[in-house]
């Protein structure tokens, strides 16, 4: 949960960002299709999608995105700004999957917006494929506390 | 691993290509306003518990002082259809029974199209630039832009092309929120 603070003064370059799990299943992929208006077949349909050559509907790419939002924003707490956020899909996700986020920081400044924080994350499923890799955010902090 | 383009290699940036590079699309007004029930639809699709997106009283504790919304969310307004427009779905099936599920359906503001022999296309990574988090109530203006073409040569020898298309994302009052840029292979 993203209720805990975190002070900008307390972090250091190789702070792990904390891990984050997400088990998909169809029912939840059909929701994300419903919740951004995205109708395609490849995402739900199970016949359509082995017709295409896939063993079944996968996971939206643009969903990762919101995985690690969640990641690195639930890790900052609620006073830090999710300034730029990058990433790369490489292995499909598919219903059934248990996806991690992971991350890392790598750089640590004080400006005076506030805080910048970088970090280097990814997404491993259950079998250490890296499903989206490389990944990266830049996070802004107030710079007196984090709440 | 890949390179940029030799000279014995036959260039597929060509100039109508590169004159793609800074095209804009119309500037468009999203169908709808962020709203809660969104925000809730959303959140619960990502399974994002964060009661910066639900409870106010917990949202009026952190900086921002009210509930907020995850900016990469107002990115998936552009794919409204408005009520007064052909109906999406509709047409797709209509054209081809064995529709992806959009068929060739022109989504508002879309950009023209790139003129290349090239039709595959792969995703090659995605961007968000936030600049300021919308709030429920916003309604939404977003412009799509041909941001860079660029030319590569694969492991085959053959040249294909990275095109980035970058999305900017307006509110009410003009307030820049954030801006996406996709960019993919097209071989």
């Amino acid at each position: 949960m993203a209720a805990q603070i975190r002070n900008f003064q307390d972090i250091q370059i190789g702070d792990e960002i904390t891990p984050l799990l997400k088990e998909i299943g169809i029912a939840r992929m059909m929701a994300y299709g419903a919740a951004t208006w995205d109708f395609i077949r490849l995402h739900y349909d199970a016949d359509y999608a082995r017709e295409l050559g896939f063993e079944a509907p996968f996971v939206d790419g643009q969903m990762m995105g919101g995985f690690l939002a969640q990641q690195v924003q639930d890790w900052a707490g609620p006073g830090a700004f999710l300034r730029k956020l990058a990433f790369r899909n490489r292995v499909m996700a598919y219903p059934g999957d248990s996806l991690t986020c992971h991350g890392v920081v790598t750089e640590v400044s004080s400006t005076n917006e506030g805080g910048i924080v970088e970090c280097d994350l990814w997404i491993e499923n259950q079998r250490g494929e890296k499903v989206v890799e490389p990944a990266s955010a830049q996070l802004r902090f107030p710079l007196q506390t984090g709440g | 691993m890949t390179q940029e383009a030799q000279p014995d290699t036959q260039s597929v940036l060509t100039p109508e290509v590169k004159a793609m590079i800074g095209v804009e699309g119309e500037l468009i007004e999203s169908w709808g306003t962020v709203d809660v029930e969104y925000l809730r639809r959303f959140t619960q699709a990502v399974m994002d518990p964060d009661p910066r997106y639900w409870d106010e009283d917990f949202a009026k504790s952190t900086h921002y002082g009210a509930i907020i919304v995850p900016p990469i969310m107002v990115s998936y307004m552009t794919q409204r259809i408005r009520p007064e427009a052909e109906d999406a779905i509709t047409e797709a099936f209509k054209e081809n029974p064995m529709s992806d599920g959009i068929g060739s359906v022109k989504r508002p503001g879309e950009l023209p199209s790139i003129p290349t022999h090239l039709v595959r296309t792969l995703n090659a990574g995605n961007e968000i630039e936030v600049y300021q988090y919308p709030n429920i109530g916003d309604v939404i203006f977003f412009q799509n832009r041909y941001h860079d073409i660029r030319e590569r040569v694969g492991r085959d020898g053959k040249a294909f092309l990275i095109i980035t298309r970058e999305i900017t994302y307006t509110n009410q009052n003009k307030d820049l929120l954030c801006i996406t840029r996709q960019s993919s292979i097209r071989r």
